[in-house]
């Protein structure tokens, strides 16, 4: 059975990008009330994604190294791990900090002046970037389920 | 966090740095031993060192002037930089593994 800590990982960043394209749906039409539960979406969104940082990482260092990796790496796809978590775990970085980016816009929308053009389309474009590499997180970690999966299956 | 743009320079540039340190540890096995005496872990030290020099620099940004007009400008940056290091990346190990 696979360590429930990626399970918890993997459902907490979930989490993190439905409540995002929660904030991008609501500020597609940012009405003041709208815009409220915006805010409510972004830190619930931030919230999750540093959960989803500590459950990974723990689980990266405590569980991934000593077992998950050289059975990839004994493995028929190598690359599940030279490639792509080696990638996932770096790229994964670079979300919390967009996420609270988002959140600091979100939380002062009401104080813009221009709100309805560049504002709006600035909260729309960064809750997009955290849609696009959380899909890229998601695909990652199916490759390297994957991989694991090749690597049992070639053991036998 | 207040003033967006400062908050959009420390994400840029702490992804920044986060590809450094990512790029440099895969190619200096003491740059990446060094990390590991750190923290235990040489990615728990990425992620330390990631999360305290991004408020670190909001901190020193904070006070900086901005306008209504740099949000959409700063967005754009923090979109494609974004997009741009996750590449550089990727591209590094897919590299890295066909070398």
């Amino acid at each position: 059975m696979a360590d429930p800590l990626i399970g918890l990982h993997a459902f907490l960043g979930e989490l993190g990008l439905a409540a995002f394209l929660w904030a991008f749906i609501e500020t597609l039409n940012p009405e003041r009330h709208r815009i409220k539960r915006a805010k409510i979406a972004a830190i619930l969104g931030v919230t999750f994604l540093f959960a989803s940082w500590i459950a990974g990482g723990y689980y990266y260092v405590s569980y991934y190294g000593s077992n998950v990796k050289p059975l990839i790496k004994n493995g028929p796809e190598t690359w599940g791990h030279d490639i792509f978590m080696e990638s996932k775990e770096h790229i994964f970085l670079f979300l919390p900090f967009v996420a609270l980016l988002t959140f600091s816009l979100i939380k002062n929308y009401e104080k813009f002046t221009d709100k309805n053009k560049k504002i709006r389309k600035s909260v729309l474009w960064l809750c997009a970037l955290i849609i696009i590499l959380g899909a890229m997180m998601a695909f990652m970690g199916y490759l390297i389920s994957g991989s694991v999966r090749a690597a049992l299956e070639a053991a036998g | 966090m207040k003033n967006y743009k400062a908050a959009a320079i420390s994400t840029i540039i702490t992804e920044a740095v986060i590809v450094f340190l990512t790029l440099f540890s895969e190619m200096s096995e003491g740059f990446k031993n060094l990390l590991k005496a750190m923290t235990g872990h040489h990615w728990t030290s990425k992620g330390i060192i990631a999360l305290i020099l991004f408020f670190a620099l909001y901190f020193a940004f904070r006070k900086m002037k901005t306008k209504e007009n740099d949000i959409w400008k700063y967005t754009k940056h923090v979109f494609w930089l974004t997009i741009v290091f996750s590449l550089i990346i990727l591209l590094f190990f897919v590299f890295e593994f066909f070398k």
